[in-house]
């Protein structure tokens, strides 16, 4: 047995297996296994946290010691604001709950977070009016549901013409819901088989490189 | 209403108008919030993780379950990646991390996406009203279409006889990602009023 390829793949196996089998059964010893894999798992994920972080070093570091780009200052910024974060929330021992974490927490994380993911709005309508012409019969298919359900999330339009509200809500129920459920069974057929490929080992993309 | 005399708003209200400034140009109060952006998400997902560390893994070793040690060995394996000759062993912790994932998402699938689904969808077609009925015809069309456009299996589903179930499988889909889209764009505006808001509200105080 290669312990550089076939122990993985068995460590994943054994791990899938016991996921699985805890939903099937109800022994208390697979049950308490997976209780454990379940917080190792959160663990891992922590641990790799750290190593986006070291990449997050590896790269605006060099940027900072090179200086060969105009923006440099910023990959510094960058790595000031990961300091002082990491900084307050250890440093007071509390984490996220201390004030002073919950304060930088409202000042910046919060109100860019909220901003960036809002302002995709100017974006995605620049693509709606790209994409929204009723070319041929499919381009239409996807105008005419995209406007009704756009026009019917006013306020204006529903209170000039009140059937489109309703017909919004019949688009969601009967359209959407018919072609969703479709589009699920065959996401969940499809996340089933990749799912059982990796545990029996015919998928080995996560392990890099030979 | 007065505006604002808190740091907090003014340091807020900046970083909003900093981060919406990207939607006239590329420009540098954008790079500026950006790069505060990454670094603050950064930070703040590695002290949620040293959090969890403690809590998930510290907290067990620290009631005496020493086979808590396991994973932090592990964890520590997950930085060989960095090393030359001995990167094979971050391996190890990745497919711990894969399998634990990959048996999640099977039994996730199995029971919302395939036999919920199924359920639902395995029902009476008549309906109280005839309304119902109606809606429930249509739902069971897109349903089986949608499902027959994604058989790729088969050669015959997209030909011949056959060939109008994924033809009006992929009508179905498009209506409904159509509404998808249009939904998405409401709901950001959506988000992006709560951010003008704050700006007229919290800040400058316009608006009650």
């Amino acid at each position: 047995m290669d312990a550089r390829r076939d122990i993985p793949l068995v460590i994943t196996f054994l791990v899938g297996v016991i996921a699985v089998m805890d939903y099937y059964t109800t022994f208390s010893a697979v049950k308490e296994t997976f209780t454990v894999i379940k917080n190792w798992g959160v663990v891992l994920n922590a641990f790799a946290l750290g190593l986006g972080a070291v990449n997050l070093f590896r790269v605006h570091g060099r940027r900072i010691s090179e200086r060969k780009r105009s923006d440099w200052p910023f990959s510094a910024w960058l790595l000031l604001m990961l300091v002082i974060f990491v900084l307050v929330g250890l440093g007071t021992g509390q984490f996220d709950a201390s004030d002073q974490y919950q304060w930088i927490y409202n000042a910046l994380y919060l109100p860019i977070g909220a901003t960036m993911y809002a302002s995709l709005c100017f974006y995605m309508s620049y693509g709606a009016y790209k994409i929204l012409r009723a070319r041929n019969l499919d381009s239409f298919l996807l105008f005419v549901t995209a406007i009704f359900v756009v026009l019917g999330n006013t306020p204006l339009f529903p209170a000039l013409f009140p059937p489109f509200f309703h017909i919004r809500e019949w688009i969601f129920k009967a359209v959407v819901g018919g072609a969703y459920r479709g589009i699920r069974i065959g996401v969940g057929i499809g996340a089933v088989v990749l799912g059982i490929r990796t545990l029996i080992g015919m998928e080995t993309g996560y392990l890099g490189r030979r | 209403m007065p505006v604002s005399s808190d740091p907090l708003i003014w340091i807020a209200a900046f970083y909003t108008i900093a981060a919406t400034s990207y939607a006239f140009r590329d420009n540098i109060l954008f790079k500026f919030s950006e790069n505060t952006y990454i670094g603050a998400a950064a930070g703040h997902a590695i002290v949620m993780g040293i959090k969890n560390i403690r809590d998930y893994g510290w907290a067990h070793i620290m009631k005496g379950e020493m086979i808590y040690w396991v994973v932090f060995v592990l964890g520590v394996m997950l930085y060989f990646r960095f090393h030359r000759q001995y990167y094979w062993l971050y391996r190890y912790p990745i497919a711990f991390l894969v399998g634990n994932g990959v048996g999640i998402s099977i039994r996730a699938a199995i029971h919302s996406d395939f036999i919920k689904q199924i359920i639902e969808t395995a029902k009476p077609l008549t309906g109280a009203t005839a309304f119902d009925t109606f809606n429930n015809i249509i739902i069971f069309i897109g349903v089986i279409t949608a499902l027959s456009h994604f058989i790729f299996t088969y050669e015959g589903m997209h030909k011949g006889t056959l060939g109008w179930m994924p033809k009006v499988g992929r009508w179905m889909i498009l209506l409904a990602l159509g509404a998808s889209f249009g939904n998405t764009i409401m709901t950001r505006f959506g988000q992006y009023q709560g951010r003008i808001l704050f700006l007229l509200r919290d800040w400058l105080g316009i608006v009650a």
